[in-house]
Formats: C-alpha cells, sequence, structure tokens
C-alpha cells in the first residue's frame, strides 16, 4: 500500500507529465517504425497508457482493467498463434489425406496381397515342372549304362555300332544339359522370393500410412478374395455333362 | 472320321502355348493351322480366312477368348464355328459364363495331349448329333 502511494505521487508531483509525453513520443517512435494498429505492441502500449493515465488521475480501478487488458491480451495473442498453427496443420493434414489415392486402400489390402499370392505361385510353378522335367531326365539318366552295355553286345555292322555308341554319348550329355538348365528355377525362385518381400514391407507401410489418415483398413480384408469357387477339369467336366454336352 | 483337312486357328497371347498347341494339333493328324495373338487379330483372320476350328485362351490383350466367343455367336457368318476353349480360368463361374455364351468345350490348364484330343473328338461327336 505505502509503494503504491509513493509511486503514485512520483507521477503525479514530479514527472508525471514528462513521463507520459515519453510514452506517447515512444508510441510515435513506434509507428514511424511500421508498428500498425494490428501490432501486438500497439496494443499494450495503448493500455501502458491508459495505466499511466489512471494512475496520474489515482482512478485504481482503471488502473486494474488496464493491467488486466494487458495481460489478456497476450494470453489472446498466444492463443491465437497457436490456433492458427493448430489450423494450419489440420489444413495441411486433410489435405495429405485427400491426397492420398482412394485406390491406395485398395492396392495394399487387396491388390498387393494378390501379387504376392501370384509370385508365390510362380515360384511353385515353375518348380513343380523343373521337376517334371528333371524326373524324365533322370529316368533316361539312369538307364545309359545299360544302354551301353547292349550296344556292346551288338555284332551288327561296324559303322552302325559306332554311330549308336557316338548317339548315346552326346544323348547322355544333352539329357546332362537339360538337367543343369533346370537350376534356373532356384535362381529365379530367390529373386522372386526378395521381390516378395519387398512388396510385403510396402504393403505394411501403405495399411499403416492409411490408417495414420484416417482411411479405415477393414479388418480381415488380406485374407478374403474376390474369386470365386475354383474347380478342376474334372469339375467343368462335370458342369459341362450339366449344360447338355 | 475327322476332317485332317479343316483349318485351325489357334488364339493365345503366350507364343509357347500357341506353339504347345500347334504341335499336338499337328501329331492328331491335323496340318492347316493358324496362329492369333489375341481376340482382336483372331476375329479379323477368321473374318477373311476359311476356319473350320477355333481353339482359344480366355485372357488376352485387346479383345479376350470370352470376348472373341460372344463376337463369333453373334456373327451370322460364323456363329456355328466350333470353339474350344483353353485356359487358365479354373472359377466356376467363369466356366458357366463360358458355356452360357456358347463354348463348345473348354480344357483347364495345364492340359494334356489326351485331354485334347479327347475334347476334340467330343465337339466332333456332338456336332454331328
Amino acid at each position: 500500500m505505502r509503494n503504491k502511494l509513493e509511486l503514485i505521487k512520483t507521477v503525479d508531483t514530479m514527472a508525471g507529465e514528462v513521463k507520459m509525453n515519453d510514452l506517447h513520443n515512444l508510441k510515435e517512435f513506434f509507428e514511424k517504425m511500421g508498428m500498425d494498429s494490428q501490432d501486438q505492441r500497439h496494443g499494450i502500449l495503448e493500455e501502458i497508457i491508459s495505466f499511466m493515465d489512471a494512475l496520474v488521475g489515482q482512478d485504481y480501478e482503471k488502473a486494474n482493467n488496464a493491467v488486466h487488458s494487458m495481460m489478456k491480451k497476450g494470453q489472446d495473442d498466444l492463443f491465437k498463434e497457436v490456433g492458427k498453427i493448430t489450423r494450419k496443420i489440420h489444413t495441411a493434414i486433410n489435405g495429405f489425406k485427400e491426397a492420398i489415392d482412394p485406390r491406395f486402400k485398395e492396392i495394399a489390402t487387396v491388390d498387393m496381397p494378390n501379387v504376392i499370392d501370384k509370385l508365390q505361385l510362380v515360384i511353385d510353378k515353375t518348380e513343380e515342372a523343373a521337376n517334371k522335367t528333371m524326373e524324365t531326365v533322370e529316368k533316361y539318366i539312369l538307364n545309359m549304362d545299360d544302354l551301353a552295355s547292349h550296344i556292346r553286345n551288338l555284332e551288327g555292322p561296324e559303322s552302325s555300332v559306332d554311330y549308336l555308341k557316338e548317339f548315346k554319348n552326346k544323348l547322355e550329355n544333352d539329357l546332362t544339359g537339360i538337367l543343369m538348365a533346370q537350376s534356373f528355377q532356384d535362381i529365379t525362385g530367390q529373386i522372386i522370393k526378395k521381390v516378395i518381400k519387398l512388396v510385403g514391407d510396402i504393403e505394411e507401410e501403405l495399411v499403416r500410412l492409411i490408417t495414420t489418415f484416417g482411411l479405415k483398413i477393414e479388418q480381415g480384408v488380406k485374407t478374403e478374395r474376390t474369386e470365386g469357387e475354383l474347380i478342376s477339369q474334372s469339375g467343368v467336366d462335370d458342369l459341362l455333362k450339366e449344360f447338355g454336352f | 472320321m475327322p476332317d485332317y483337312k479343316m483349318k485351325f486357328l489357334v488364339v493365345d497371347d503366350f507364343s509357347t502355348m500357341r506353339r504347345i498347341v500347334k504341335n499336338i494339333l499337328k501329331q492328331l493328324g491335323y496340318e492347316e493351322i493358324e496362329e492369333a495373338e489375341d481376340g482382336v487379330n483372331a476375329y479379323a483372320k477368321l473374318k477373311s480366312g476359311r476356319f473350320g476350328f477355333v481353339v482359344c485362351d480366355w485372357n488376352m490383350p485387346n479383345m479376350d477368348g470370352l470376348q472373341l466367343l460372344k463376337k463369333i455367336r453373334n456373327d451370322p457368318e460364323l456363329k456355328d464355328m466350333p470353339f474350344l476353349m483353353i485356359t487358365a480360368e479354373a472359377e466356376k463361374h467363369k466356366v458357366v459364363e463360358a458355356i452360357k455364351a456358347g463354348v463348345n468345350n473348354y480344357i483347364v490348364k495345364p492340359f494334356t495331349a489326351e485331354l485334347l484330343k479327347e475334347k476334340m473328338d467330343k465337339i466332333f461327336e456332338n456336332l454331328r448329333k
């Protein structure tokens, strides 16, 4: 209480007029610096002038209001800025959400799992084919020795026996070549497996991205297939019969 | 007795598959075999040549096998053309779709030479009825 009175006295009796002038000069100075009425400082300066005015006039209520108003102004501006930033973030997120092609969802949940299945099918089918080829080739390769001994037993014209011997050797070489060529399956299979892994990783990231930005992923979509019931050739034949074939 | 002079059109976008079918047909005794890589190409050939039989894949670019089949059945000149579908499409509703579109028989890949022969005989037998 004592401090307040002393301050008022000082402002009132000694330098009140001077200080008020100084404040007005300061306002002019700020205005020259390009401070417009929208500037935060402008408002606070107004409040300070009002505060000082009130003190000079010993209007404590007005001074108190001026102080509250100053505090409020500071907070308002802070809230305003936070609000602006929030709105910007919100707009950016919404824009990004719209930018994500709705097809993304289908790609992530249907197409990519399908691609993985198809690639796996490629591995399985080429493996099956390679095995079948090798099985057949081996059947003959394993009998080459028998063939050689039969040729040795032949007593025909020498030229024919020689022809058969050479034929047998060439055949054996070529069969081995075919057998070796089946190794392609191993090499391609390994590459496809790497691609499967990569597609799987991308799929996971896509799903995460889509979920983050609010596109709902229905659980279980991954395992569902839109394809219908698969049937074998005998199933096809039954159907044909049904239709009078 | 089948007519070995009958002209075949083998339609598939994979040359390997066309080659396999062509070889089997040759083994069966047929000599006149032409190829097409899609439905559009096949239809143009059918319109310009005297063909007696179509062996066709389902999945092809430009015009697929089912579209070709429908086009053939809607064409007064070609509507009675025997049409054998050889395809990896093994879904029941697709087979039904092909039957309704007027396919003469249906083979699911992978297939054997014996099955192709059997189906051809069946088609000729049904046509005679």
